[in-house]
């Protein structure tokens, strides 16, 4: 019935606009897009901005959660989708077989903890970050902890490891890190928006879990960076995979960016997980905006009002990305993500926009 | 004029200091030997500020069946409901004076009001039985009051029931719920359930107005056999009624008790004019 | 439409005159004439009066129908469309699903059972069933019997106010205020009370061979993030819904029973006991509609439960409603098998939502005879 109800909606709709410019009233373009709720507040800000300069092009943006999203790209009842997690090869196909990615801002993932006690920053790696969502380390002065953390004196608790109870994003890249630095993860866990985790308590959204680490003394979860930054939540530095300890900030993740640049796939279906480099923080991912790689479904002004704001948010929204505290393209990337923006097309003909 | 009533000129004093002031209206009269099962002396109950009833001072007689006349909002029930302390429970009701049952003072600080209501008992105008089995209505008393083991209040049940001439009729449906019998059952079931905890007095608030001709009649023969062995006050709208069950008969008239006296004299030979027309239907 | 039902009305047979006046002047004043026109011949009515109302009784027959089979289609439909949509797990997973716990929707490992949802769901709504209906009998007995009149408006007032808040704001407000002080306050001191109390060799804790009542209910520790937090959100939440219904029922108790009772020397809680007794019917059909809102509320569990996938006696064990896991994943969701599991959930809450109120009506029955 609902699928009825979309059908009519897209043969009802585009009749409905031609039928006014026919008329000869001239009307703003709309376009429409979902998704990802941690882009949200800078996706925002960015169209109340664009819309000054354009005010031509009406933009419309539901968080509705990048799952939806991207069923709402699949459905082709949106024009753009915003996802923290890129599609699989399954729902490129469910698409029509031919989307483009392009990141938009990078996303780190911090690993915040309550010790009140402690007052010297925590150092973690991989391995034991896995250890201990396994439940292979249960407690604050297990060996592994303070082998990394020399001189520091941490406290005889046990660890209460909280994650995320919905399905999102961020424990997408959260166990891809985890994958890769931990076969036994690999094996047992998996990567995917929700696993099936060994330890620990769920909470539902970044709150959610900030909650649970600030409730008790002793423990720790992953947090969106921009959250954790607003909220003053204490994080680790992480060991990358040359071996440094990296705090999470701005220029880090610009540095991880340009260690993966040199060899992106061809699709920009990546994230920045573990790259090498003196000073590139070891988990981040970006969130994407995607499309069709022809628009020729939609109409032509429409189609060219859709690359023009994507092309708007690579090139002149990027200055927005700092205060809004989410991480900015690096320069190396911000060519990559155009040039795969050049690759879209209306029925087969490249748009100037 | 009227005997009883004091009030005009009665200064509003606590109940003891007033007892001697008014003159009491003995239902009996001076001759009886019998005892005194409820004395009241200058009653005066009050709702908030308007005054209900007037500087009231009458005697029960024990064994015997005592009639309350008069017009509607006469005071007659507001009484009644002070023989077992049913104002009590009435916002804003204060009650004045004495009230004597077996010569104890209820009214007196520290009186048991549970225990004072066990040992009166009381039926009301509507049938009033609890959505219970038949038995269980009859054994609630026995149980608030601590009556414990089933054979004790099974032989209770069935000695109230008989008393109230109910148990042939109910005898095989014990268990049936006490809704499913007739009106005239459920009052003659309230009356077994008040006279369950063997009271010493019974008070009747109009108990067959909102019952046939019939089973009026079997309730009032039930009150003439009742009265063998307890005392019992019954306010009742109809004049016939009171001739027919009564051995003594009080007229109250807007709060006032106008008159009292054996139920012949009442009837035949007042001595006030009010009560005159009231029993000959001149007004009410 | 008022007039469609005062017809009704009439065909039952009060107020025979008052409907019609103004509609058809001359049959008013025959009517008023003649006040029974049930029993009176037919030519009492002029004749378009006559089809006017037999349309009218047409039409209301019509409407109670249609809205009734419209209420019988929407729950047919969301049937038919949960099972449509489960219908892949049905085939892949089976009985299966109702006998594990497990919940693993990684692609590729795919394993997928309630069990462990359905056993939190049932676990907070008793909890919250336990702790909610005392607690809301005492506060209407409060209103309706204790309180003086100044006093009973505004905390009936204040209990209704609960009623309006949205479940996300209980459900915050417990995360970050209620949860922390369950577990430093109640929690330690259940702990502490319990922890070494071992009497009857009875319970569950993964990874644990043998535990003890009631040592069981409190392995682990406080976490705040548990089924206790999740039954307690629960309780708060359904407490002002049982309150208002059991206030409405106890202010039906007859007054000649609460007479009844204190003239044969009851006592204020004797008589009170009598009248909770008189309107159990209702009570019990207020603490169903709370029952039902604990089954199906989402956020505010959510915020509290912990949301972990096993099953344990545990009261201090984190878990996971069946409602819970939907509003966590179901967005997510996004593979066919994953999807068509979660479908599968809501199938099964809606089940034994349906299964809960034909044994709450058959128990009602029963405690309905006297």
């Amino acid at each position: 019935m609902f699928k009825t109800f979309r059908k009519f909606l897209m043969v009802a709709a585009p009749a409905a606009l031609l039928a006014i410019g026919t008329v000869g009233t001239s009307r703003a373009v709309e376009i429409s897009g979902a998704g990802s709720t941690f882009v949200a507040p800078i996706m925002y800000k960015w169209i109340k901005i664009f819309q000054k300069s354009h005010p031509d092009i009406h933009v419309d943006y539901e968080a509705i959660g990048s799952g939806g999203g991207i069923n709402g790209l699949i459905g082709k009842t949106i024009d753009f989708c915003g996802s923290d997690a890129y599609m699989s090869d399954a729902q490129i196909q469910q698409a029509g077989g031919h989307v483009l990615h392009m990141p938009e801002v990078a996303g780190p993932e911090v690993m915040s903890y309550n010790l009140p006690m402690v007052h010297k920053q925590l150092v973690m790696n991989g391995k034991l970050i896995a250890d201990i969502y396994l439940g292979e380390v249960t407690r604050w002065n297990d060996p592994a902890i303070k082998k990394l953390n020399p001189g520091v004196k941490l406290p005889d608790l046990p660890i209460l490891v909280a994650h995320r109870s919905d399905g999102s994003g961020t424990t997408f890249i959260f166990t891809g890190y985890l994958c890769k630095v931990s076969p036994t993860w690999k094996k047992q866990v998996g990567q995917s928006t929700s696993v099936n985790w060994p330890v620990g308590r769920g909470g539902k959204g970044n709150p959610g879990v900030a909650a649970l680490i600030e409730k008790t003394i002793g423990g720790l979860g992953y947090l969106e960076y921009a959250y954790a930054i607003t909220g003053h939540f204490p994080v680790a530095r992480l060991i990358n995979k040359d071996g440094y300890a990296i705090q999470p900030s701005m220029p880090s993740v610009i540095a991880a960016q340009k260690a993966v640049v040199e060899n992106l796939p061809a699709d920009l279906r990546l994230h920045i997980i573990n790259p090498s480099g003196k000073k590139a923080y070891p988990i981040s991912g970006f969130t994407y905006l995607i499309t069709d790689r022809d628009l020729g479904y939609m109409r032509k002004s429409k189609a060219k009002a859709t690359l023009e704001f994507i092309h708007w948010i690579l090139t002149t929204g990027q200055k927005y990305a700092k205060t809004m505290q989410y991480i900015r393209l690096g320069p190396a990337m911000q060519k990559q993500v155009l040039a795969q923006l050049a690759k879209a097309t209306w029925k087969g003909h490249h748009l100037h926009y | 004029m009227i005997l009883a009533d004091t009030s005009t000129n009665a200064p509003q004093q606590k109940a003891h200091a007033t007892a001697t002031q008014g003159t009491p209206v003995a239902v009996t009269t001076a001759e009886t030997t019998g005892r005194q099962a409820v004395e009241v002396r200058n009653l005066e109950v009050f709702y908030g500020q308007h005054k209900a009833v007037h500087n009231v001072s009458l005697s029960v007689k024990h064994q015997e069946v005592t009639a309350f006349i008069g017009p509607s909002g006469c005071g007659k029930s507001t009484i009644l409901r002070c023989f077992n302390r049913m104002n009590d429970l009435v916002r804003h009701c204060r009650v004045q004076g004495s009230v004597k049952i077996h010569g104890a003072d209820i009214y007196a600080r520290g009186t048991d009001v549970m225990e004072l209501r066990k040992r009166t008992g009381m039926v009301f105008q509507k049938p009033n039985p609890f959505p219970k089995s038949i038995h269980e209505n009859v054994a609630y008393p026995l149980r608030i009051h601590g009556v414990r083991g089933k054979a004790v209040i099974a032989e209770k049940v069935e000695k109230s029931l008989r008393l109230a001439g109910l148990w042939e009729e109910v005898k095989d449906r014990l268990h049936a719920s006490a809704l499913s019998l007739s009106g005239g059952q459920q009052q003659r079931l309230c009356i077994a359930r008040a006279i369950a905890v063997d009271p010493d007095v019974l008070l009747m608030d109009e108990p067959c107005s909102a019952l046939d001709p019939i089973a009026t009649k079997t309730i009032e023969s039930l009150i003439n056999e009742l009265s063998k062995s307890i005392t019992i006050v019954i306010v009742t709208h109809n004049m016939h009624q009171a001739v027919r069950v009564a051995h003594q008969t009080a007229f109250f008239y807007m709060g006032n008790l106008v008159e009292a006296g054996p139920t012949d004299k009442m009837f035949h030979n007042p001595e006030q004019h009010q009560t005159l027309a009231y029993v000959t239907g001149q007004f009410g | 439409m008022a007039a469609i039902f005062t017809v009704a009305k009439q065909r039952a047979g009060d107020f025979p005159v008052r409907i019609i006046h103004g509609f058809c002047l001359q049959c008013t004043r025959k009517m008023m004439s003649n006040p029974t026109p049930r029993n009176s011949p037919a030519s009492a009515f002029s004749p378009w009066h006559r089809l006017f109302r037999s349309v009218l009784d047409r039409l209301t027959v019509g409407l109670s129908i249609s809205g009734v089979v419209m209420m019988l289609g929407i729950l047919l439909l969301i049937f038919a469309v949960l099972l449509n949509g489960a219908w892949m797990a049905i085939g892949q997973i089976g009985w299966k699903f109702f006998t594990t716990a497990t919940w693993n929707p990684v692609p590729g490992m795919d394993q997928y059972g309630v069990l462990s949802f359905a056993y939190g769901t049932a676990v907070t709504t008793i909890i919250a069933l336990l702790l909610a209906v005392p607690l809301s009998i005492g506060c209407a007995v409060f209103i309706t019997r204790i309180a003086p009149q100044w006093l009973a408006g505004p905390v009936s007032f204040l209990v209704e106010l609960l009623a309006a808040i949205p479940s996300v704001v209980y459900g915050l407000w417990g995360a970050f205020v209620m949860s922390p002080w369950l577990q430093t306050h109640i929690e330690l001191w259940m702990w502490k009370a319990t922890r070494n109390i071992r009497l009857i060799p009875i319970g569950y804790y993964p990874g644990h061979r043998r535990e003890y009542f009631p040592a069981n209910l409190v392995h682990g520790g406080p976490s705040g993030s548990d089924y206790l937090a999740g039954g307690l959100i629960l309780t708060i939440m359904i407490l002002p819904i049982i309150t208002a219904i059991t206030r409405d029922v106890l202010q039906q108790f007859p007054e000649e029973l609460e007479q009844g009772a204190y003239g044969l020397g009851a006592t204020w809680w004797q008589t009170t006991r009598l009248a909770l007794t008189y309107c159990r019917v209702g009570i019990f059909g207020a603490a169903v509609l709370g029952m039902a809102r604990a089954i199906g509320e989402t956020m505010a569990v959510v915020m509290v439960i912990g949301n972990t996938d096993r099953v344990s006696s545990s009261l201090f064990a984190g878990g996971q409603t069946m409602a819970g896991v939907f509003v966590n994943e179901f967005l997510e969701a996004d593979h066919p098998i994953y999807l068509s599991a979660m479908m599968y959930v809501a199938l099964t809450l809606l089940i034994s939502a349906l299964l809960t109120n034909i044994a709450a009506r058959v128990l009602l029955n029963r405690i309905s005879t006297v």
